[in-house]
């Protein structure tokens, strides 16, 4: 190991599950052929609408882009093959849909020539462009996080090749075949961002793998250090690699760039050098799909808007009916849509048992296993009773609520099988609602007291002129006079 | 001198009690949905927050808040929490006024009846609402000349 200054602190509380990734990598990474229809939702993970560039029923071109978001919260999505383009609904479609033709036409791709020599700012512009997002699960626009970290110089990079997932090796494959590719993004990561060293870090039991990262590391500057981290769920997880890697907490309203870091996941870092070094969009990926439902567990290249249903397919499964858990056996949820497709941040596709029915929750028995386990210092058991009690603003006290990262460890040891995560996910989403809620009531009252001063403005300007005209000498006094005049002369 | 005193400290008291009462009616109305309904019955919720801080209106008379509302309403006053006087109506999903604009004549009487000013359009022009500043208080229907306003739900998902 080389020395570092930096001290591997074990994740805190966690849960050790037998990694079973070997078969996988054994296979090696399959390509799964291009499908008739290819899917694009419009609207991204965190609800940002994006407007597509492209007419119904024109073509176009593989890396074409396809849809942009107005603002620069979201990454553009670009076409993964060539092919007719149909909206979903022809007013105001939800998603696009590519009809591929098998002419394999692409647009030209502008690379950078010389990205080391090329200021950070124009670099950006290509990773945004190319519509680079965080492919770890989260979906984080790459863009956004190496901006940030313009205003906010790091020292460190840390490579996340942690995939903590027991079930899980689309990282580890692509390292496995591009180890070049992985250090030589790091450095234009590195040279972008200001950072100085450069930690990459993969679990302990990828022997096979780290020897190699090793080997490479050592070839190269001495600015790149390999670590590896205890085997553990979830020491992947940004916060709690950072967490142990740093030793410095990261709270839900911070960044890992708030101690002096940046992160990026392996995908990513290979993604963002496609992007700078050939211009290709992010228009394919590896996805790992495992699951006892699953013949051949297997990571399969596939373009993005591939159905998930063909890639389950493609693997063979046992049961047609068992709907597959997107996004890793312990974070992953299942989908309702019947379409569903790979989006650039779908890493794993998980097909369990046949539907076995869970097991019923009992009473918490105040064994504190959970809060033993809970690698975000939070105590499960007392928010789970908050939680319970709808004690929303308890809850978004001390920022606990928040920082649950929804890993799902606290769900395995509990051995009154209460559902915890899923009671934190529909907290954090009914406090979401009661903060929006919230804030249009606070614009609609500044809307009134507006036009109630707006009113009152008008009323006492109206009074004005009417007092004006009481005036002596104006046309009411005048009238006034004559009516005198009139009412004399009667009585007379 | 003792007169004198005692006016100087009723006098301060007045005035510091008005003041809290003062943010009385801040706290009440910072609870209250801000649909600016009118169908508790006060043209308004701040002229209802005034009210409740008055102790001239009872605090179940808001159906946009409903049972919520009520219950942190109670909170705050050390109240009991009653269920909602359906007199003034009953809890409905939140909603928002659409106008037909092919039957909109621009006679301008929805405007003018807009709390929040979400209607856009001027004389013998159509009119339309602001989706995102509608608070779906339903004053607009009833000065509507050809009925041409209606009200939909939200949709489950808004995107700003």
């Amino acid at each position: 190991m080389n020395s570092s200054p930096f001290s591997i602190k074990p994740v805190k509380g966690g849960v050790y599950i037998t990694p079973q990734k070997q078969q996988i990598l054994q296979r090696g990474i399959q390509t799964l052929q291009l499908q008739k229809r290819l899917f694009f939702p419009l609207t991204d993970q965190r609800g940002q609408r994006r407007k597509p560039t492209v007419d119904h029923n024109s073509l176009v071109l593989k890396g074409q882009q396809i849809a942009i978001s107005s603002n620069r919260q979201s990454v553009p999505i670009h076409a993964a093959s060539s092919g007719i383009v149909k909206y979903s609904e022809i007013d105001n479609p939800q998603q696009l849909i590519i009809e591929t033709d098998d002419k394999h036409l692409t647009v030209d791709y502008f690379p950078v020539n010389n990205p080391l020599q090329t200021s950070p700012r124009q670099l950006i512009k290509y990773v945004e462009q190319a519509g680079v997002t965080g492919m770890g699960g989260a979906g984080f626009p790459a863009h956004l996080k190496l901006q940030a970290a313009l205003q906010q110089p790091p020292t460190t990079l840390i490579l996340n090749a942690v995939e903590c997932d027991p079930y899980t090796a689309c990282d580890s494959a692509l390292l496995l075949d591009n180890l070049d590719w992985v250090f030589d993004g790091a450095s234009i990561i590195k040279h972008i961002s200001g950072a100085t060293r450069c930690i990459i870090a993969i679990e302990d039991h990828q022997t096979e793998i780290l020897k190699q990262l090793q080997r490479k590391a050592a070839q190269s500057d001495k600015c790149f250090e390999v670590i590896a981290v205890p085997t553990k769920y979830p020491s992947g997880s940004e916060q709690q690699l950072v967490e142990s890697l740093t030793g410095q907490t990261i709270n839900s309203t911070q960044t890992a760039l708030n101690v002096g870091v940046i992160c990026f996941n392996i995908a990513t870092v290979i993604a963002i050098y496609r992007a700078i070094t050939v211009g290709e969009p992010v228009v394919q990926r590896i996805v790992t799909v495992s699951g006892p439902s699953i013949l051949q567990p297997s990571n399969i290249l596939v373009a993005i808007g591939t159905p998930i249903s063909k890639l389950i397919e493609a693997c063979g499964n046992f049961n047609k009916n068992i709907t597959p858990i997107i996004g890793g056996v312990m974070m992953g949820q299942t989908t309702s849509i019947s379409n569903a497709a790979i989006l650039k941040e779908t890493y794993s596709l998980w097909m369990p048992e046949l539907e076995i029915d869970p097991a019923q929750p009992q009473p918490c028995i105040r064994c504190g296993d959970c809060a033993f386990v809970c690698p975000s210092h939070l105590q499960p058991q007392s928010l789970y009773r908050l939680a319970e009690a709808q004690q929303w603003n308890q809850l978004q006290q001390d920022e606990t609520l928040p920082n649950c990262i929804e890993c799902g460890a606290c769900d395995l040891v509990c051995p009154s099988h209460i559902p915890l995560t899923q009671a934190f996910v529909q907290a954090k989403q009914h406090i979401n609602t009661i903060k929006q809620s919230q804030h249009k009531a606070q614009h609609a009252r500044q809307r009134y007291l507006a036009r109630q001063e707006r009113l009152e403005k008008l009323a006492t300007l109206k009074q004005k002129n009417i007092n004006k005209r009481k005036k002596p000498g104006g046309v009411h006094d005048i009238i006034n006079r004559i009516k005198n005049k009139v009412d004399n002369n009667t009585d007379s | 001198m003792l007169f004198a005193s005692c006016g100087g400290l009723l006098g301060y008291l007045a005035q510091r009690l008005n003041k809290q009462s003062g943010q009385l009616v801040d706290q009440i109305d910072r609870l209250l949905p801000q649909t600016q309904c009118a169908q508790c019955g006060y043209p308004g919720c701040r002229p209802y927050a005034q009210a409740i801080a008055n102790g001239q209106a009872d605090i179940n008379q808001c159906p946009p808040g409903g049972q919520q509302t009520i219950a942190a309403l109670a909170q705050l006053l050390g109240a009991d929490s009653t269920p909602l006087n359906t007199q003034f109506g009953e809890t409905k999903p939140d909603q928002v006024a659409i106008i037909t604009e092919s039957q909109c004549i621009g006679c301008t009487l929805c405007i003018k009846a807009c709390p929040v000013n979400a209607i856009l359009g001027a004389s013998q022009q159509m009119h339309t609402v602001i989706e995102q500043e509608c608070t779906g208080c339903e004053l607009c229907i009833a000065p509507c000349p050809v009925d041409c306003i209606n009200m939909v739900p939200v949709a489950s998902s808004q995107y700003e």
